[in-house]
């Protein structure tokens, strides 16, 4: 199942892309902007 | 009307006047000549269509066209001079790259070297300013990116500000774009960025084909490969070999555009049919004979050298399939990956680059394989890495060593020196200095080079527009005669 992960602004959205990359070379992640929300992570 | 665009810039949407070698150029910046004139030799224009379509176009936006239309999407390749005709309508810019940033080698090492940025960039840059793209962006279009060079926008999120672009995508694309296509064309909400893997990543079957010529004849054979060096993210994909019947569809679809020759690509194309690391006669004779069928000229993208030296010793092999391409005065040419001439440093990055043979065995692998490809007239244009953060100067030293070995052979070796990834983050990164041991490497192989280059030019060339041909004349003197200095040779 795809990781997906919302994050508060650009730059915190290409952070995490790059830990989750790193740590999760194999699976499929997706990384939202989502200006309005808390910049909580929510994995599925 | 198309409404997903499907394009790049000019140095990507070309065929580099039918020499695929040429494109080379366009990893660096212009030298001993004005750029126009650079980017006219590297990267000429191709012919379009009336909708702007161009003739041939590269192979990878071929594929994320078939995956769009095969899921019953309007879409097109189109050429980036020609994107006035559609900016109007177009819901989607889908764009790829292999080095959108000339942060990859060898571009990045250009780039160091010189001091100068490389026109593959510069060209990139141009489009993504065009006034059809930013008119597009202020319509409400979506502009997703992707392909191999996909990585490079994690260090340019201004860029991905400035320009608007909606979705990176990372990895195999071909399932993963036409959902997100579809998900742009129905207003949904994107993610910014995607990594593909494994429970994305398309199946042979799912695998589309494409529809339009590919630059050069390029086809696909194999996806993936076993082998796991460290430096190399293919090694994350799983192995997938085309079955003939869908090679010879894609040889069609090249043969009826018009295209003269082929390219087979594969990570390592004399592993083809093969699940492991031995190559296996059978299949790739049979898909050569295809390839025959509809081309004279056929040629390969990638070879491991272990797999020359073993397909040569145990099933003649290599001479079998230089006596099927080979006419009497002919080469063909393939890429292949030195890396390293250190056994240490083998061992630790590429353990398996040189099986079924030991890693420790590695340069005499190299020199046996460059040696079996030299009597059959073969050309390997061989990478060489240099900076990765595990090599010691003795590694450095062993590459010095082995390039000297290699000096009988007829070939070309490509330094490829690696800039920390840490170092992207900064600005003037290119401003990075290799030390005075990868310098003198990467001297080794311009002196290496420019041994072979006029034999390797008199071939190359033999074919080429008569300009085309007195123009890299000039320059191949120019540089020699720069390097007459520099190299003291």
């Amino acid at each position: 199942m795809r990781i997906s992960v919302k994050a508060d602004n650009l730059r915190r959205a290409v952070e995490i892309f790059k830990e989750l990359r790193e740590k999760y070379p194999m699976r499929s992640i997706e990384v939202f902007v989502v200006s309005d929300n808390d910049g909580s992570h929510h994995h599925n | 009307m198309t409404e997903v665009i499907i394009t790049t810039d000019r140095t990507m949407m070309t065929n580099h006047h039918g020499k695929e070698f040429i494109g080379f150029m366009t990893t660096a910046p212009p030298i001993f000549m004005p750029e126009w004139l650079w980017m006219k030799i590297s990267a000429p224009k191709m012919k379009v269509n009336e909708k702007g379509e161009p003739w041939q176009a590269p192979y990878g936006l071929r594929k994320i066209e078939a995956a769009l239309l095969d899921a019953g999407i309007d879409a097109a390749v189109i050429d980036p001079d020609h994107l006035g005709k559609h900016i109007d309508e177009a819901k989607v810019i889908a764009i790829g790259h292999h080095d959108y940033f000339a942060l990859g080698p060898p571009s990045s090492e250009w780039w160091v070297l010189t001091g100068k940025e490389p026109v593959n960039s510069k060209s990139f840059r141009k489009l993504m300013e065009r006034p059809e793209i930013r008119r597009a962006k202020k319509n409400g279009a979506k502009i997703i990116v992707g392909g191999p060079a996909a990585w490079q926008w994690l260090y340019m999120p201004e860029l991905i500000d400035k320009w608007g672009v909606d979705t990176v995508i990372d990895g195999e694309g071909e399932k993963v774009t036409v959902e997100i296509v579809k998900k742009a064309l129905s207003g949904e909400e994107l993610p910014k960025f995607i990594q593909v893997g494994a429970e994305d990543v398309p199946s042979l079957h799912q695998i589309p084909l494409i529809k339009k010529a590919s630059v050069n004849g390029l086809v696909e054979i194999s996806r993936g490969c076993p082998r796991r060096c460290r430096f190399c993210s293919v090694t994350l994909r799983p192995l997938r070999h085309y079955t003939l019947e869908m090679i010879e569809r894609e040889l069609e679809v090249n043969k009826r555009a018009g295209v003269e020759g082929c390219i087979l690509h594969s990570d390592d194309v004399l592993l083809y049919g093969s699940d492991s690391v031995y190559p296996r006669p059978e299949p790739i004779i049979k898909l050569h004979e295809l390839a025959r069928k509809y081309f004279k000229s056929v040629g390969w993208s990638h070879f491991s050298l272990s797999a020359v030296k073993y397909a040569e010793e145990n099933y003649k092999l290599m001479s079998r399939l230089s006596e099927m391409l080979l006419e009497d005065d002919d080469y063909v040419g393939v890429e292949v990956g030195i890396e390293t001439g250190s056994p240490d440093l083998a061992e630790k990055i590429m353990p398996a680059k040189a099986l079924p043979y030991s890693a420790r065995e590695w340069p005499s692998v190299v020199i046996d394989a460059f040696s079996i490809m030299h009597e059959l007239r073969i050309v390997p244009a061989a990478t060489l890495i240099t900076g990765i953060p595990e090599e010691k100067l003795e590694d450095v030293t062993k590459s010095l060593e082995l390039v000297d070995e290699l000096k009988p052979y007829r070939s070309l070796i490509v330094p490829m020196y690696f800039v920390p990834m840490g170092l992207l983050r900064d600005k003037n990164w290119y401003r990075a200095q290799p030390t005075q041991e990868q310098m003198d490497l990467m001297k080794a192989c311009l002196r290496h080079d420019l041994f072979w280059i006029d034999d390797l030019a008199r071939w190359y060339l033999r074919k080429a527009n008569p300009l085309l041909r007195l123009s890299i004349r000039i320059f191949i003197s120019l540089v020699k005669r720069a390097a007459s200095r520099y190299l003291f040779i």
